[in-house]
């Protein structure tokens, strides 16, 4: 149990008003400002604007259709969200085992397992992707894993990878908060390995679990390098980053600033709508767990 | 019900050795506990015996079968662990029914069961709380509960009563021991506090830095400690130091105040000349002269504290300060000298050791 504040006097003091208004003006400014791109975005995905002017004349949701009508547009949605599932669950599975074994296993070489884990954090993701390209359309060349082919499998992995240390810690996370006994007593009580780990063990870090595939997701959706490396090599495979990046340079075919606008604005969506969600659980699974 | 036989049972660790070449037969339908300080390997003996912890060396048998590499799964024992473990994301009833779930009891058997044991541990309509919905006491019971209702070959109970506060502790430990005797199930009880020891168990294994010191019934332990450690360790009692002057049907201490005489109970014998302890316990002391042989000693009362049924009085021998329990119906007035009488039958004399 966490102590919230000790036996001394509290060292907070209150502020004068005339302080307190000070300080909420200064950090509504600087929330604004901080979110100026967040507010451009949303303006220019969401208005038009007459031939001249600086502010937006007339609101429309012509853009924000766009990502459901327009098939190029739709298709980047759609390839995106199918990738970054996949490489949650890969995620998720290949997180989970790291983190299982790391913290309740005794075996030799788990240190290493723990580094290799960590290791994508540190590599920039475009030598990633180079490193994937000139590796794969070289060593695998005219098979599926050569991106020249069809670059899904190298995005899914590069996704995984990129974004794993992230599901091995929340769910490495949750296993520290799972004591030993817990598990010894299930085991104890005729429990094998797997039915303690499936009644016991993962229940209590199922919170975790899909925390850190709701970060990965977000992460993935939102991955950039290697979806603008390889994402372009094929045009049916383009994920929405890739395909932002095309309008930003001014070169895809269905070039308006105002749906690339669009696409951030479901991107954004997506990581609030998360964020809320994985707020929701911890804070659903603290009240069940009494902490 | 089985017995359970520990042969040369040895726990290591890296560098510590946690249990150290253990020997111990645990009779059936007994109560058996080990006693000792923290950290003298209890908890490490109590767990190899669960199939919890693997010995490094050594057997461990259940009548006669050899466990000693069975996992803990297939040895139907039931553990309450010392912080309970109860599993905070099931409710009590469900907690309990775990160990039939996963033996594969009809559902409607399971609720029978469930609900009986619940009964016994004085838990009943508590089914649909969760864990940290209930006191220390009440968690206690449920773990109590989840083990009892597999009706388990073993039940080992470690410091089951460490976290629950005095009153609590001595009507739980009663608790137990009555479902033990209702039950007559192998029971092992581990714990560091003698009295507790002392009141609930058949036999004691007061065990330190990983051995065995003693195995006996708690009455054997008490009035013939096989060394000093034990000997201190177990109930009150007060100590002084000496020479012994000689050796004949008793053994002569001289302690500088006087020579006493008693008997060796330990494991190792005491020639003339060798450093000896004389151990008296308090209620051993009288006022007046016995109609058995007796030891005297002259002391002066530092002070009395009237307790109900005796008066404990603390009185200076020489340097040392001796407790014991003199008649209530009396006063002691401290600074005046006081005669006590002991009965050399009940004077233990020990091998010194060091004790830490
Ligand atoms: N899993 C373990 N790893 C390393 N050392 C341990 C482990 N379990 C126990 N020990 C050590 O073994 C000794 C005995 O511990 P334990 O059996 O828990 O003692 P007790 O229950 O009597 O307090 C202690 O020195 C303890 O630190
Ligand atoms: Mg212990």
């Amino acid at each position: 149990m966490l102590s919230k504040g000790g036996r001394w006097a509290t060292r907070t003091k209150n502020p004068q008003p005339y302080v307190k208004a000070l300080i909420v003006v200064f950090l509504v400014a600087l929330i604004l400002l901080a979110a100026m791109p967040q507010i451009g975005t949303v303006i220019l995905a969401t208005s038009d604007w007459a031939t001249s002017g600086t502010l937006p004349t007339t609101f429309t949701t012509q853009y924000m259709n766009t990502l459901f009508t327009n098939s190029e547009v739709r298709g980047a949605v759609l390839n995106s969200l199918l990738y970054s599932g996949v490489a949650v669950v890969i995620m998720i599975l290949v997180g989970s085992s790291i983190a299982y074994i790391v913290d309740k296993r005794d075996i030799p070489g788990k240190g290493i397992l723990d580094t290799l884990a960590t290791i994508p954090v540190a590599i920039p993701g475009i030598s990633l992707a180079i490193g994937y390209f000139l590796f794969f359309s070289d060593v695998f060349q005219g098979t599926l894993l050569d991106p020249l082919v069809d670059p899904a499998l190298l995005l899914i992995s590069a996704y995984s990878i990129r974004r794993l240390p992230f599901t091995t810690r929340s769910v490495g996370a949750g296993l520290q908060n799972v004591d030993k006994s817990l598990e010894e007593s299930s085991m104890n009580l005729g429990a094998d390995r797997s039915t303690t780990f499936f009644r016991i063990v993962l229940p209590l870090i199922v919170s975790h679990i899909i925390n850190g595939a709701i970060l990965g997701f977000v992460y993935s959706m939102s991955e950039v390098s290697a979806s603008v490396t390889l994402g372009g090599l094929r045009e049916d495979r383009v994920p929405i980053t890739y395909f932002i990046s095309q309008i930003v340079y001014g070169a895809a075919a269905t070039g308006s600033v105002s749906i690339g606008a669009a696409l951030c604005v479901l991107l954004m969506a997506v990581q609030i709508t998360a964020m809320a969600i994985s707020n929701y659980i911890l804070k659903q699974k603290s009240s069940f767990l009494g902490v | 019900m089985v017995k359970v036989e520990l042969k040369n049972v040895t726990k290591r660790f890296g560098e510590v050795i946690a249990s150290d070449s253990v020997n111990l037969v645990i009779n059936d339908g007994e109560f058996f506990t080990f006693l000792g300080p923290s950290g003298c390997g209890k908890t490490t003996t109590m767990r190899m015996i669960a199939g919890l912890e693997f010995p490094s060396e050594g057997k461990v048998y259940y009548d006669d079968k050899d466990v000693t590499s069975l996992p803990s799964f297939k040895r139907n024992t039931g553990m309450v662990f010392q912080n309970y473990a109860l599993w905070p994301h099931m409710k009590v009833s469900e907690n309990v029914a775990y160990g039939l779930e996963v033996r594969k009891v009809p559902k409607e058997e399971i609720a029978e069961r469930v609900e009986k044991v619940l009964d016994l541990v004085g838990l009943s309509g508590m089914g649909d709380r969760f864990p940290n919905q209930l006191s220390g006491g009440q968690q206690q019971r449920v773990a109590l509960a989840r083990v009892l209702v597999i009706e388990p070959d073993i039940l080992l109970l470690d410091e089951p009563l460490s976290n629950l506060d005095a009153k609590l502790r001595v009507e739980m430990r009663e608790e137990i021991k009555d479902i033990q005797r209702k039950l007559g199930i192998t029971t092992i009880y581990v714990t560091h506090d003698q009295e507790e020891a002392m009141a609930i168990s058949d036999r004691i294994a007061i065990q330190n830095y990983g051995k065995i010191r003693q195995v006996g019934t708690p009455q054997e332990i008490y009035n013939k400690p096989d060394n000093l450690f034990i000997a201190t360790f177990i109930g009150k009692g007060a100590l002084l130091e000496g020479n012994v002057t000689s050796i004949g049907e008793n053994i002569s201490v001289d302690i500088g105040e006087g020579v006493l005489e008693g008997h060796n109970t330990g494991n190792k014998s005491l020639e003339e000349g060798d450093h000896a302890a004389v151990v008296l316990r308090p209620e051993n002391f009288f006022l007046k002269a016995l109609d058995e042989p007796y030891n005297v000693l002259d002391g002066l009362i530092e002070w009395s504290s009237f307790i109900g049924a005796v008066t404990e009085v603390k009185i200076l021998i020489g340097d040392e300060s001796l407790l014991i329990d003199a008649p209530a119906g009396r006063e002691y007035v401290s600074g005046e000298s006081l005669k006590v009488y002991i009965p050399k039958a009940k004077t233990v004399i020990l091998p010194w050791m060091e004790l830490d």
